[in-house]
């Protein structure tokens, strides 16, 4: 009996699964995709808009006797960028304050879910050629985290609004014929050497895209995702108060190598998102001493973020190549024949010919980027996370104020034991 | 390990008529995404099949759907030059399986330790083939388990999943050449622990 044959034995054939089964995973396909990340801003949001109603079937264009579609332009109240007092000096003095804060907390309980609150806000870049134009979706992000390992966790997303991020974005859309609906590829996580891992292809509508909806979530045993660690609550409260340990355990896995940004930026990033879990005052205390003693972070004194609250600030900035807003554009049919519809312009264009169907490539050869941690001064705890570009390529522009291409701002977690009552997000949205 | 989009993937497998209305069928769901159904009615028992023989049945579940799942929404991202849709899957489901790697090796572990109870086939005559084998799986257990990670995906992609070398290339996204080599040293380790435990 060779070994082939023996293995088969040791492993049997097994009996095709249940139609159920099968039919549940086969609903499940066509559903968005989960997304493992905690955050809900993307360095790589990729995005190509498809205005012409030729090639999308779901464009909606302004049509004969219709009133003319409308799409906000963006406010932004606070001097978006600029610092209020004390900027520019080392992040330590920030981050050990922050530290001393979060020590007082008190000790920690539990319930059902761990709601982290949320509102995301991404910029898009749309339109086709390069004519392209931004447009700021905003939707809230809220995660709720089971604590019993057979719980699931749900990860609340409903859009608010969409806007166009300036006077001169307004003026490409009308270009662009006033699209109220833009297709979107959207990748999500931040942009790697290899490329971003997720990616979503969707349709953002103004105004009428309002349906909450829930991610595929993961069960309590690993509610708790952080990079590509997954910790369930009683994990959490066995994180050591070590900041040496804490940090080896973040870096434990490899996922930092690589990180546009490297090890610093990976920190920089996730440390936010642990300090937003149900962890012990003593572990918050060590995250702040540890994130203080990441080489590169700065103080940029107080700042507002964009709901206009005030707290102290810390950044991180560092060179990306390639940069930005991945993007693809696809082969298309037009009548009898295959055009290759280029949404977007790049300079890395990849091509796949004859048999694949995408063209994809990065907005920006390279870029600064700009990570930006806002601190509430009531809690200790983070209230905002933002992402900038500080510098572009040369002739490159972007057109949301301060560089601003990704925010978040965050409620006060806590427990909860209220089931968010939400609608599945119908499919093929 | 990357699925079917490694850049140095091996030399573009002959594709017989099945992968080409494979390749066809995936190629036309990006205009008509319920045409990719075809893909799922067409390989998701076989999926499902090879990771339960892995990591059991309530596992094969779940990754057998993110697999299907995973496949649709990057469906623009398979190249049908440089891959095969058999061999796309079976390298997407390769991956979910990896989070379980550590629990699959575990498991093989404890099977190498404890006796196995093969199931009664009701001939007399191979009771004591059985009781042999029986000893055998237990050490084919353990080999298996100590294996590299590389070499023991290549390995049952070839012995469960029934893949070609050319699919299992497209799979783990590594060169032609490399497949063989993996079976090789893979087939050899077992060969040799096997021999060992005959030879007690």
């Amino acid at each position: 009996m060779d070994e082939l044959q023996l293995l088969s034995e040791l492993l049997p054939p097994a009996p095709p699964p249940s139609p159920q089964v099968a039919a549940v995973a086969r609903a499940r396909m066509t559903s968005p995709p989960p997304r493992l990340r905690r955050r809900g801003w993307m360095l790589a949001t990729g995005a190509v808009a498809a205005a012409a109603a030729a090639t999308m079937a779901t464009v909606t264009l302004t049509g004969g006797g219709t009133p003319p579609p409308t799409v906000p332009l963006a406010v932004f109240r606070p001097p978006i960028g600029a610092a209020m007092a004390g900027s520019g000096g080392p992040g330590r003095p920030v981050l050990l304050t922050a530290a001393r804060a979060v020590a007082q907390g008190g000790p920690v309980t539990t319930g059902r879910f761990w709601e982290v609150p949320a509102v995301a806000g991404n910029f898009i870049p749309v339109g086709q050629g390069e004519d392209h134009y931004l447009i700021l979706e905003v939707a809230t992000n809220d995660q709720f985290m089971a604590s019993k390992p057979s719980g699931t966790s749900p990860e609340v997303v409903q859009q608010l609004s969409v806007q166009l991020a300036s006077r001169a974005d307004r003026a490409a859309w009308r270009r662009a014929g006033s699209p109220t609906t833009w297709h979107v590829y959207q990748e999500y996580g931040l942009a790697t050497p290899q490329g971003p891992s997720e990616q979503e292809e969707r349709n953002v509508t103004a105004g009428r895209d309002r349906l909450p909806f829930v991610q595929a979530s993961t069960g309590g045993h690993q509610a708790f995702v952080v990079g590509d660690h997954s910790w369930s609550a009683r994990q959490l409260l066995a994180l050591p108060a070590d900041p040496a340990r804490l940090r080896r355990l973040l870096l434990a896995g490899g996922i930092a190598k690589g990180w546009p940004g490297g090890t610093s930026a990976y920190l920089f990033q996730t440390v936010p998102a642990v300090l937003d879990m149900p962890v012990t005052p003593a572990v918050s205390s060590a995250l702040y001493r540890m994130l203080a003693a990441v080489p590169g972070v700065r103080s940029a004194g107080q700042v507002r973020d964009v709901a206009g609250q005030a707290g102290q600030a810390v950044t991180l900035t560092e060179r990306v190549a390639p940069c930005g807003h991945y993007w693809f554009g696809r082969f298309v049919k037009t009548g009898e024949r295959w055009e290759k519809l280029v949404l977007g312009s790049g300079k890395h264009l990849r091509v796949r010919e004859p048999t694949g169907h995408t063209v994809g490539g990065w907005m920006f050869s390279s870029c600064v980027v700009q990570q930006r941690l806002i601190i509430s001064p009531a809690s200790g705890l983070p209230m905002a996370q933002e992402l900038r570009y500080m510098r572009l390529p040369a002739g490159r522009t972007w057109s949301a104020p301060g560089g601003l291409f990704s925010y978040e701002i965050f409620g006060t977690p806590h427990w909860t034991s209220a089931v968010p009552r939400v609608r599945l997000r119908p499919p093929g949205r | 390990m990357k699925a079917g989009l490694s850049e140095d993937q091996a030399p573009v497998p002959e594709a017989g008529p099945r992968a080409r209305e494979d390749a066809r069928d995936v190629e036309l769901s990006l205009a008509d995404p319920d045409r990719f159904g075809l893909i799922f009615d067409r390989y998701f028992d076989q999926i499902h099949g090879y990771v339960e023989r892995r990591l059991g049945r309530d596992a094969a579940d779940d990754v057998a759907a993110d697999t299907f799942m995973t496949a649709f929404h990057q469906r623009q991202k398979f190249d049908a030059g440089r891959g095969i849709v058999r061999g796309w899957l079976y390298g997407i489901a390769t991956n979910y399986i990896g989070r379980y790697q550590r629990g699959e090796v575990r498991e093989l572990r404890a099977l190498g330790r404890t006796a196995l109870v093969v199931p009664a086939e009701g001939h007399d005559d191979r009771v004591a083939d059985r009781v042999t084998a029986g000893a055998l799986h237990r050490q084919l257990a353990g080999a298996l388990a100590e294996l590299s990670r590389g070499d023991r995906e290549v390995l049952l992609l070839i012995a469960l999943g029934e893949l070609s070398h050319a699919e299992v290339a497209a799979a783990l996204g590594i060169p032609y050449g490399t497949v063989g080599s993996r079976l090789n040293r893979a087939r050899r380790k077992l060969r040799e622990c096997l021999a060992a435990a005959r030879a007690v």
